[in-house]
């Protein structure tokens, strides 16, 4: 028997954790039709990816009304259709945040050779639940503590502070989408800091977010304006 | 007693033509036989000589007589450490560090600082000696110019039977080992070693270490171990 036996066929996973606001307000303004496209887009982006270094693999939890895995954690090449999100209801964030502690937390789900795994939390809104303690526990958690956080703020009645407790890397700072687009320059900045990472010799070292420049048109109605 | 002991550079390593950053050493002393692995962190620009100097850091502790115990020994390791890499430039070549030291008698002390796997079969029963990870890929404790001596596991166990053993070994293979088979993995090993003369073990264990078929793998890898030796061997 050869030592390549008992070694493992995959690469190392890269998790990539999405914590999307559906709270009824997404309705509003377009807002939940851009995160239905820009996520579709970055689904699209990572199932392209060569696994050269790393396997990106994508989880989805919705909080709108309740919080729930949309999508458990799936390997982007073998991604089933993925259904659009429908805003509804309140915004339980903290719930959407124990959640995902609970999947970074799982070894069985996120091994320990794992990549650093991202979290991308988007909202329009104030949470709605008891989040602090939630948040504390996701902060306090061994593994979750250790992960990659970005997060976008939507409109200009999200909780900027939360969002900005959130993150964790300097060279990320909470993002504002105005606009509908600015929801896909986001989500474009992040796939492309991801698929970075991705083809790295390291995929554990952070690799900037560069967003994109807004296009020339200016027809998309900002988020904010009656 | 039987040992073997292989150190590869990995695929990027071997790509950019750079040295591994990886260090193995395996020593008989006057007074037992010592087996050292070492990975200088990958972002740290000195740390393929740090990785060297701690296993030279670790032999010198053991050419002390009597050798350190427990604690003092992990300090005096680091102590050693610093002065050969100098204090300016320890954060620059900081490492993990697992040795085991095994004297005459089969009393084995075993120490690991940082990612990598230590196996263990002593009087007949397997041990992971290694606790799983709390963290993720390349966040690991390392040698640097602090010592703290909780961060060091430390452990002593007996080579008694025929077959007991330890084996040791950087985190360029056991993130890619299924550690579902780590009992078959020590075994396999264990039977190789027993199987060829010394010279053969290196230039096999090289090989398969040069064969690593994880896909996207690209650590170095490094690997010591030592047996207990059947009567009949």
């Amino acid at each position: 028997m050869a030592l390549k036996d008992f070694a493992l066929a995959k690469p190392k996973p890269l998790p990539v954790i999405l914590l999307a606001d559906v709270s009824g307000s997404m309705a509003e303004e377009g807002k939940i039709t851009a995160l239905n496209a820009a996520v579709r887009d970055m689904l699209e982006t990572f199932s392209k990816e060569s696994r050269l270094r790393a396997e990106i693999q994508v989880a989805i939890v919705t909080f709108g009304g309740d919080a729930r895995v949309h999508l458990p954690l799936t390997p982007v090449h073998e991604l089933p259709p993925v259904g659009d999100f429908v805003a509804d209801g309140g915004t339980p964030m903290g719930a959407a945040l124990t959640l995902a502690c609970q999947m970074v937390e799982d070894k069985d789900l996120i091994p320990s050779r794992s990549c650093r795994p991202a979290i991308i939390l988007v909202s329009d809104g104030y949470p709605t639940d008891a989040w602090e303690s939630a948040f504390e526990d996701f902060c306090a958690s061994e593994r979750s503590q250790k992960a990659t956080r970005f997060a976008m703020a939507i409109g200009g009645d999200a909780d900027e502070g939360m969002l900005n407790n959130f993150i964790n890397d300097k060279e990320a700072p909470v993002f504002r989408a105005h606009r509908a687009r600015d929801i896909h320059r986001f989500f474009r900045a992040v796939s492309m800091s991801i698929s970075s990472r991705s083809q790295r010799q390291n995929p554990d070292e952070t690799a900037p977010l560069f967003i994109p420049p807004p296009p020339d048109d200016d027809f998309d109605q900002d988020f904010d304006i009656a | 007693m039987r040992t073997c002991c292989a150190s590869v550079a990995g695929p990027d390593n071997r790509t950019r033509g750079v040295p591994k950053q990886d260090a193995a050493m395996v020593r008989r002393l006057a007074s037992g036989l010592l087996l050292v692995v070492c990975d200088g962190l990958g972002s740290r620009s000195e740390s393929a000589n740090g990785a060297r100097q701690a296993c030279c850091a670790v032999k010198a502790a053991f050419t002390t007589s009597p050798p350190p115990r427990d604690d003092a020994l992990c300090e005096t390791v680091h102590r050693n450490w610093v002065r050969r890499v100098t204090a300016e430039s320890a954060e620059a070549a900081a490492t993990t560090c697992l040795f085991s030291y095994v004297d005459a008698g089969g009393n084995a002390t075993v120490a690991q600082l940082g990612d990598g796997l230590i196996l263990c079969r002593s009087q007949g029963r397997f041990t992971n000696l290694t606790p799983e990870r709390s963290g993720f890929s390349n966040q690991t404790l390392a040698l640097s110019g602090v010592f703290t001596g909780g961060e060091w596991l430390v452990h002593r166990c007996a080579l008694e039977e025929p077959g007991d053993g330890i084996i040791m070994m950087t985190d360029g293979i056991s993130e890619d080992i299924d550690h579902r088979r780590l009992e078959e993995f020590f075994e396999e090993i264990r039977n190789q070693t027993f199987s060829r003369r010394s010279p053969a073990m290196g230039r096999w264990l090289t090989h398969q270490l040069h064969e690593w078929p994880t896909p996207g793998h690209s650590d170095d890898k490094s690997i010591a171990a030592v047996f207990w030796e059947n009567e009949d061997d």
